[in-house]
């Protein structure tokens, strides 16, 4: 087995999320992910207490890259539709962070994670809230629309889930986010 | 104790199943928990089940006839609009349903299990289409609005999970489903 003695907390942050969107929280295990990564379990707890710590450390990982970096990014665009355009589009095109959503949605109630996801999907919610006033919808509406437009973002994984088939080709995703950006940011009435 | 153990029936067994699947996913399932809160025996549970795939099975079959008689109830509504608005009223008002199907899918299913959510998934799809194209959409155009409709449908019980005062409740829901079925039946 190869030593991998620079292996940083990150490193063992990513390989937990990628183990929970694959099969989820209940199937992370730190011998299981030592072995994956080529080392021992005395290296694992040289960097997290126990199993929950990592499970912490991977959560905030995931806000931090899945979330933060992103909206900084995108906080830039200055045409609000724009903006939307290249969330949803960024959102949408991979399956595999919508699946990390929806395995640590599931344990929203954890004591944990509980909180960094409130966190996380209030942060999203504000910055799309943000975008469709600015396309000139009302407060209340726009509330609305970045609801739907999340529920929308979460639902799409579990239907991917569902039924791989069901959803729009990869090639045909584009204009499927603009048929849902159109209704979105449409006015009321 | 021993008495509600046999006088227990399969919908009994299955019933607690989906309940455990809401709360804390498949893999909460698990025969003996299921057989304490019960108050029965394991033995009464392999009278009516031969493993707990089995159960498993059985919960998820339960659970996809509740969607067909929904389905079943609402189809006879000439009004397509109407039809939706009743469909997802009936469904927004059990949170229990929507909790199995998040949890259905927030860790890749079993085979058994597997099958009975694609069935479930394009029954609902196809029904949502219909109702669109009955609308006046042509059939590309009603089958992504069933989409989004659907997927929309299933994620307002993740965003509800995920950040629970984040969600409208009471009449303030209602305008919520207001507006989403405004947006995907509006015409561009």
């Amino acid at each position: 087995v190869a030593r991998t003695p620079q292996l940083k907390p990150d490193d063992w942050a990513r390989a937990a999320l990628e183990t929970i969107a694959e099969r989820g929280i209940g199937a992370l295990s730190v011998e299981r992910l030592a072995g994956q990564l080529g080392v021992s379990k005395g290296s694992f707890y040289w960097h997290f207490a126990d199993r929950a710590a990592l499970i912490e450390a991977a959560a905030l990982y995931w806000e931090e890259t899945g979330t933060a970096a992103g909206q900084r990014v995108m906080q830039a665009i200055e045409d609000p539709r724009e903006r939307l355009r290249c969330l949803f589009a960024d959102a949408f095109a991979y399956p595999r962070a919508g699946q990390v959503e929806a395995a640590l949605t599931a344990h929203a109630s954890d004591p944990v994670v509980g909180p960094i996801i409130r966190r996380v999907t209030e942060s999203r919610l504000a910055f799309t809230t943000q975008a469709f006033l600015e396309l000139g919808l009302e407060l209340p509406t726009a509330k609305h629309r970045a609801l739907l437009a999340y529920s929308a973002y979460l639902g799409m994984f579990a239907i991917r889930r569902a039924d791989g088939r069901a959803l729009p080709a990869r090639r045909n995703l584009d204009a499927y986010l603009a048929e849902l950006l159109a209704m979105l940011a449409a006015p009321t009435g | 104790m021993g008495l509600a153990a046999s006088t227990l029936h399969r919908e009994d067994w299955t019933n607690a199943a989906l309940a455990a699947i809401a709360e804390g996913g498949l893999s909460a399932v698990a025969v003996e928990t299921l057989a304490t809160r019960l108050g029965a025996s394991k033995g009464s549970f392999y009278w009516h089940f031969s493993d707990r795939a089995a159960l498993l099975e059985a919960a998820v079959l339960a659970w996809e006839e509740t969607v067909e008689r929904a389905i079943r109830d609402f189809a006879p509504v000439a009004d397509p609009h109407v039809r939706l608005r009743l469909l997802f009223e009936n469904a927004f008002r059990r949170p229990h349903a929507g909790k199995i199907e998040a949890a259905l899918t927030a860790e890749p299913p079993p085979p058994a299990v597997a099958v009975v959510l694609k069935r479930v998934t394009r029954r609902r799809v196809a029904f949502l289409a219909a109702a669109l194209g009955e609308m006046g959409f042509d059939e590309p155009s009603a089958r992504r609005r069933a989409l989004i409709l659907y997927s929309t449908y299933l994620g307002t019980f993740s965003t509800q999970q995920a950040h629970p005062r984040g969600m409208p409740r009471g009449r303030a829901f209602g305008a919520y489903l207001t507006d989403l079925l405004e947006v995907v039946t509006a015409r561009g």
